[in-house]
């Protein structure tokens, strides 16, 4: 089988918030790039990558340009075909464009690998298990108002979620007794049986999460883990916070490759290592990260794009949960079902996912 | 002063090698991208980036993106500029092409700076002296024969530099033996007195660097430096070699952003910081990085493109010496050349450089 074409796009999705319908910004857009790789036996593989902001047509351009040098080569070979791209664009990463570009095409190649093979990925990747937990992420953000959120985490409790994820470090003017009354309200609201997570999202000092952390757990709120509480690579600054508060303390997100894993995980900076497919650089280094965590005795967590996350949660023994985020839901077909708070997998072969033709022609950008 | 144009241009230099004649790969070529920042007083700057390799039109995508967010500001007031483009574009980044296309901008800006304020931009940014040592490199590469590095060596020693970097690691069948012998030969042809640094590319692994490195102690070669033992993330690997060898590490030039430094500084990887300002993001951060090494005792050294690098070097105290490679040499109408080994300090303000107009031409792909 020898890879024959690459197809590329960039489809604007609206910055809506299926969940509970808490939109931060309604009027905002979410920039995909959607990747397809043509096989001369007819098999096609999606990809999709993002991050790129005001950079998306860069982005795309690095996949066209990426995607090209894939043309000719065996889709089941991913490692040659990795290493043939790094060699060919290796001076650009390794890190940014080039590796949330490489993302897209490590993914399509898995899509093609499993729909080769008749299995879906979760199971050629290790197949743990067929149903994983979920939790509602992107309905409780730090833009809502204080009615807002407390609403908005009650529908989701409603819709039946048992875990959710929400924001502190406030825009605007904030105080830690301002942040600790939004975490108190919003745990009344979904009572104390839900998981509730908290994003920080890199935007307290160390000194400032270790305090708030502290006053969160003193008023009883119970987080479920607390992420990104500081500069995502400042791994001695994390491991400070880790080691000054009971709540588990997460992140990877913000992280390329798997190397900065390894001084994260080195550095007992986090007890959750969440990894982003995108970020990390496809399914490839992603099982890699999962690995070294299992082995340092850590679970992992998913960032973004349940759709192909749920595959990877669920193929991995320490797998804890996938985020279900509502960015792409209607990029795509056949996302795995949610049930009672849990993703339920599929037996369709590859990530069992196709792009949703009129999505794309009503969100298409030229570029 | 604002920001009112902003225009780039892919240009595809011959890969030759001025210093001593032997190219590695005389049919390649190097592909830069070219920068020009206009404003509404009539100032322009310029930049560069590459390392762009097959992905060099979206690196020049990601400079026309980022430049067209940059119109309308202040061009002196880079940290601000530098934030709205992050704030824009920051999740496709930190490090990577985000960087590389920052840098660009970046080194434009300062060139802006220089000339709004008439000053050539070493003495803007410090003035550490106004001359600077330089040392020969590309020239004594691995792709090389061993006779054609030992010639190029030979020719180096004649044209009067009194450092030059060479590089191990060799490509196909190799030994420990042959490596070390590959460094005798070249210490013969450059005489005892030559400041002679060693170039790795992070090709071994560490116990090979502790190993090939010890017998290269052992065969008298002494070495100014050894270069990018291994993997240039490995901060503890690395840091295993520096303490298991005399000869000083160097080591920097791969790492984005101005926070891997921190992380290999802290593990004390190096005895010497390589700062590149394509991939550091820029003179902004490169200074920065250069502050952290001297609070921490360490000198600093340059990677690539002289004709910027000479102006850092020169600016800061603890700047040791300046890679003199000629990758960009025909870009620009004068590039800064060596007198008796160093380098003296520009005096036309900014970067006192010109685009060589001809060369873009010749060599401009469309």
């Amino acid at each position: 089988m020898k890879i024959s074409s690459t197809r590329s796009q960039i489809v604007a999705l609206p910055a809506d918030e299926p969940l509970a319908d808490a939109a931060e910004n309604p009027n905002g857009t979410r920039p995909i790039v959607t990747l397809q790789i043509e096989t001369d036996d007819g098999i096609v593989g999606v990809g999709v990558t993002y991050f790129g902001g005001a950079l998306t047509g860069t982005l795309r351009s690095a996949i066209d340009e990426l995607g090209a040098l894939t043309v000719g080569e065996d889709p089941l070979r991913v490692e040659a075909v990795v290493a043939k791209l790094r060699a060919a664009a290796g001076s650009a990463g390794p890190g940014g464009i080039f590796h949330l570009a490489l993302s897209a095409l490590d993914m399509a190649l898995w899509d093609i690998r499993g729909k080769a093979l008749n299995l879906p990925l979760w199971k050629l990747l290790g197949g743990a298990r067929e149903r994983v937990p979920t939790y509602a992420s992107g309905a409780l953000m730090r833009g809502l108002s204080l009615d807002r959120v407390v609403t908005a985490a009650g529908r989701l409790k409603e819709k039946g979620f048992r875990e959710m994820k929400t924001q502190l470090a406030l825009p605007g003017e904030t105080t830690p007794a301002i942040e600790v009354e939004r975490m108190r309200r919003v745990r009344e609201a979904i009572g104390p049986d839900i998981k509730l997570m908290c994003d920080i999202n890199q935007r307290w000092r160390v000194e400032q999460a270790i305090d708030i952390g502290k006053r969160v757990e003193d008023a009883g709120v119970g987080l479920f883990w607390l992420e990104d509480v500081t500069a995502h690579d400042d791994y001695a600054g994390l491991a400070r916070v880790n080691a000054a508060l009971t709540t588990p303390i997460c992140g990877g997100e913000l992280v390329y490759g798997i190397v900065p894993f390894r001084h994260m995980i080195e550095a007992r900076s986090v007890d959750y290592v969440m990894i982003d497919l995108i970020r990390v650089g496809g399914i490839t280094p992603w099982v890699k990260v999962a690995g070294m965590a299992e082995a340092f005795n850590l679970p992992v967590v998913s960032h973004v794009i349940p759709e192909i996350h749920s595959h990877l949660i669920a193929a991995v023994p320490n797998g804890l949960t996938v985020e279900y985020m509502g960015w792409m839901l209607r990029l795509f077909e056949g996302t795995a079902a949610l049930e009672n708070s849990e993703l339920v997998l599929s037996d369709r072969p590859g990530l069992g996912l196709a792009f949703r033709e009129d999505t794309i022609s009503r969100f298409a950008v030229a570029s | 002063m604002k920001i009112s144009t902003i225009h780039t241009q892919i240009v595809a230099l011959p890969n030759d090698e001025p210093l001593a004649g032997f190219s590695e790969n005389p049919d390649a070529t190097n592909p830069i991208v070219i920068l020009r920042v206009g404003t509404d007083a009539g100032v322009e700057g310029i930049g560069v980036t590459y390392f762009g390799g097959r992905l060099t039109g979206t690196l020049k995508r990601a400079v026309e993106e980022l430049g067209a967010l940059a119109i309308g500001e202040d061009p002196l007031c880079v940290e601000a500029v530098a934030a709205k483009l992050t704030a824009a574009a920051g999740g496709a980044g930190p490090g990577g092409i985000l960087t590389m296309a920052l840098s660009a901008i970046d080194v434009a800006l300062w060139d802006i700076k220089g000339k709004a304020l008439n000053l050539p931009l070493w003495k803007l940014l410090g003035g550490g002296r106004d001359r600077i040592a330089t040392y020969a490199s590309g020239a004594l590469r691995r792709g090389l024969k061993l006779e054609e590095a030992v010639t190029a060596a030979g020719r180096l020693r004649e044209k009067g530099y009194r450092q030059a970097k060479m590089q191990l690691g060799l490509p196909g069948i190799t030994s420990p033996a042959r490596e070390v012998e590959q460094a005798r030969l070249i210490r013969e042809a450059v005489g005892p007195e030559m400041d002679l640094m060693c170039d790795i590319n992070q090709r071994w692994r560490v116990e090979q660097a502790i190993d090939t490195g010890r017998r290269v102690e052992d065969a008298g070669v002494g070495l100014f430096w050894l270069e990018d033992v291994t993997a240039h993330d490995d901060y503890a690997g690395l840091a295993r070699v520096a303490a298991a060898l005399a000869t000083p590490i160097a080591g920097g030039e791969y790492l984005w952003g101005i926070v891997p430094f921190r992380h290999m500084i802290e593990a004390r990887s190096v005895d010497i910081v390589m700062i590149d300002q394509v991939r550091c993001g820029g003179i902004t951060p490169w200074l920065k990085i250069a502050g952290m090494a001297e609070a921490f005792n360490l000198p600093v050294v340059s990677h690539g493109v002289p004709e910027i690098h000479v102006h850092l070097v020169g600016a800061v105290p603890n700047g040791l010496t300046v890679e003199y490679m000629p990758r960009l040499f025909r870009l620009f109408e004068e590039v800064p050349v060596p007198h008796n080994g160093d380098l003296v300090m520009p005096s036309a303000p900014g970067l006192g450089l010109k685009f060589n107009e001809e060369t873009i031409r010749q060599f401009g792909v469309t």
